[in-house]
């Protein structure tokens, strides 16, 4: 036998084995929808047994007791309700445990309450939290145009997690060798945020923080200059689109057409609802996120100090629908399906341990009782 | 070489060549292949599938 045939087996069976393995690939059986019209290539595959995964992993929580809406209202039974004081105290009270199923089920009331006096700010989660429930209400009234009337609730992204899974903060990619020829300008290493490519790192931050134009394509058949996108542009587009595409678990035809990408009158109807949603994520991220700085503290910001961010997989977390498209908004609309205070307090002047009451206008019995003193 | 690496080495050779035809005539001499192909009339024309869709971006 030649000396090769065994060294060349033995490589042949440990490729195989390496592609069939390491590469992520789905075996058989694959489900394929089609969605487009016939020969254009417009198909949406699903792998059965991640399909049943991710059925079982957005299965939605037991849902809580029915409150009594009557009765007296929140404000008036207990201190320093900012935001929620319209609800009925019952309501509050089963609002407060189902928060506390959704965002810290481990931890219970003391991750956001001094438990010696539940009414002070003086812990930052509780701060946090009373923002992202004024976010939660932005997005269930202002942005239907992405959520619908299935709307979300703090479960849709925290799952039962204090900090959700699929946040993101900036990043500039491993430091690079010095001299000219270490500056990589955030590519050619697996960028985390933008699908595990070598796109650059840092896109994310140019679109749903910045607002950076998306749109690189040319709107003419010949070069007439007018398209001054450069390659790096088109690449930090590519990035954004490869967050979408591995957040929603979809591929590039759900929202666009396989042989038109740009063309909005070719577009499935998902590009519009996706173009809200960039708008939305960074409405989150500029509005609400970014201006909580001051209250976060350093081991819940990025390596550059910036604050997780949301990105499309916060919500969706692989799923073109987060949570299968099954609303647990309904039980809520009171609590967070429309905007019940809009103020936003001056979070530079929070200090953590200390501060026992965040709002100087909020009108509830403890600034009412600390204003006539 | 009479076997089927006789099809395998120029699939090998032409892949790069026409590959790199390709990237040399985008954004010089063809800046959209889409609407290069409408021009030249070789685009099918498929039925409009999502009539509703508009640019979102034009407002309104």
């Amino acid at each position: 036998m030649k000396i090769w045939i065994p060294f060349a087996a033995a490589g042949a069976i440990l490729l195989g084995a390496a592609m069939l393995t390491g590469a992520g690939w789905d075996t058989p059986p694959v489900d394929t929808d089609q969605i487009g019209y016939r020969g254009t290539g417009m198909y949406l595959t699903h792998d059965r047994e991640d399909v049943a995964a991710l059925r079982a992993a957005n299965a939605l929580p037991e849902p809580q007791y029915e409150p009594d809406t009557t009765g007296d209202r929140a404000k008036d039974v207990y201190e320093n309700v900012q935001i929620l004081g319209d609800l009925s105290a019952d309501q509050f009270n089963q609002f407060m445990a189902s928060i506390t199923e959704w965002v810290a089920p481990e931890q219970g009331c003391n991750y956001c309450h001094n438990e010696e006096n539940l009414a002070s700010d003086e812990v930052y989660t509780k701060v946090v939290a009373r923002r992202m429930i004024q976010m939660t209400q932005t997005v269930n009234t202002d942005w239907q145009a992405h959520v619908g009337n299935v709307g979300v609730t703090c479960y849709t992204c925290h799952r039962g997690q204090p900090v959700p899974n699929n946040v993101w903060w900036r990043d500039n990619g491993p430091k690079a060798a010095g001299g000219a020829l270490g500056y990589r300008d955030g590519q050619n290493v697996v960028g985390k945020f933008v699908g595990n490519t070598s796109m650059p790192t840092d896109a994310l931050e140019a679109y749903l923080v910045e607002a950076n134009n998306i749109r690189v394509h040319s709107t003419q058949a010949l070069p007439d200059r007018t398209n001054t996108t450069t390659t790096k542009e088109t690449e930090r587009t590519w990035a954004l689109m490869l967050h979408m595409s591995e957040s929603l678990g979809v591929n590039c035809v759900t929202c666009h057409n396989s042989r038109a990408f740009n063309d909005w009158d070719q577009s499935p109807p998902q590009r519009v609802t996706a173009w809200h949603g960039i708008r939305m994520a960074r409405q989150l991220n500029v509005d609400y996120l970014t201006g909580l700085a001051p209250v976060f503290p350093d081991n819940r910001k990025g390596p550059e100090g910036d604050v997780f961010k949301v990105g499309c997989g916060t919500c969706h977390q692989g799923v073109q629908k987060p949570l299968y498209g099954q609303t647990m908004l309904q039980e809520y609309l009171d609590s967070l399906g429309k905007k019940t205070n809009v103020e936003v307090p001056d979070y530079s002047k929070y200090k953590a341990g200390e501060t026992k009451v965040m709002s100087e206008n909020a009108l509830t019995p403890a600034t009412r009782v600390a204003a006539s003193q | 070489m009479e076997s089927v690496h006789r099809w395998a080495w120029w699939f090998a050779v032409l892949t790069p060549i026409t590959g790199g035809i390709g990237i040399l005539l985008t954004g010089t001499v063809v800046d959209n292949w889409f609407l290069w192909g409408m021009k030249h009339g070789i685009v099918a024309p498929l039925p409009d599938m999502w009539p509703a869709v508009v640019d979102p971006a034009l407002g309104g």
